[in-house]
């Protein structure tokens, strides 16, 4: 099998390579998300916790 | 006997917020790891190694990822109900961030499964919707997830709002087994099952395989993805407590 042929999927490329985009792009957002989102609450937690600490 | 206590005080000890904090952040790179291995080997299976199908010929192969989110609509919801009903009972604060951290992820994997099978139904049915029992069931879901997620962001209160969606979620259950159930129930556009037929499925080998290793690729994915949520729910929902000054301090 040649590569122009693994993309041109029999005719169907079109639909076969978005729809396997589409999952990979989900499935990269849900990853990169969570991962921000728990970074940047622990900064905030943090900083909110000395803020305490500091002045009691 | 031993075993059997031992996976008690391992469940109990899971309802424990640092203890459940500790263990996820360990379980998270492996699941992570090994969800990559297998979703690599099973997009090599289904896209070069599985022959073309005789009648759809390569459209098919939307299948790999197709069926294995609509499971995971599914499972999600399930796992969310189930874990909203633990928490509503006996209170568990770890169940309730569960719930909470599977609806997202849930969503966007029936938006897949919608996606994903409109993408297929073009080509094969000549059209990209049709309001037929499956997919107006599965759409029924979908806006189930938005509505968990927009009550459960719309009461301050996290425990509150962790009662509230339960409960929403506890209803919407009643739509699992119409999805499930509506290729058999009904006539429609959708094709019928072709796994589950147990002793003989329908699919040969070549095509069944990388499908089971993607369905178990998406299963650690959710894991994975589920325990990277719900420990900053977790977190942001013990930031009162000694443990969590513990655990940012050491960072």
């Amino acid at each position: 099998m040649s590569l122009s042929e693994f993309f041109h999927m029999g005719g169907y490329g079109a639909y076969v390579w978005s729809a396997y985009s589409i999952w990979l792009a989900v499935m990269i957002i849900n990853v990169v998300q969570p991962a921000y989102k728990a970074r940047s609450t622990i900064k905030r937690l943090a900083r909110s916790i000395n803020q305490r600490t500091r002045q009691p | 006997m031993f075993e059997l206590n031992d996976m008690w005080t391992f469940f109990h000890k899971l309802g424990s917020p640092p203890y459940f904090y500790r263990i996820s952040g360990m379980l998270i790179p492996w699941l992570g790891w090994i969800c990559l291995g297998l979703l690599l080997a099973g997009l090599y299976g289904g896209l070069v190694l599985a022959p073309p199908d005789y009648q759809q010929g390569d459209s098919y192969r939307i299948i790999f990822i197709h069926v294995p989110s609509a499971w995971m609509s599914l499972f999600i919801y399930m796992v969310m109900a189930a874990a909203g009903a633990v928490g509503l009972i006996w209170r568990i604060k770890v169940a309730e961030a569960i719930a909470a951290a599977s609806a997202p992820v849930g969503a966007w994997f029936t938006f897949l499964a919608l996606v994903t099978g409109s993408l297929w139904g073009k080509p094969m049915w000549g059209t990209y919707w049709v309001w037929d029992a499956r997919l107006t069931s599965e759409l029924i879901l979908l806006f189930l997830y938005l509505g968990v997620i927009g009550l459960y962001s719309a009461i301050e209160d996290r425990r509150t709002a962790s009662r509230a969606t339960a409960v929403l979620s506890l209803v919407g259950v009643v739509n699992i087994p119409i999805i499930h159930y509506s290729v058999e129930w009904w006539n429609t556009l959708h094709q019928g099952s072709t796994i589950t037929k147990i002793g003989a499925p329908s699919i040969h080998l070549s095509m069944l395989l990388p499908l089971l290793i993607m369905a178990l690729g998406f299963k650690l994915y959710y894991g994975m993805v589920l325990l990277m949520r719900s420990r900053v729910e977790v977190l942001e929902r013990e930031r009162g407590s000694a443990w969590v000054r513990e655990v940012l301090q050491t960072q």
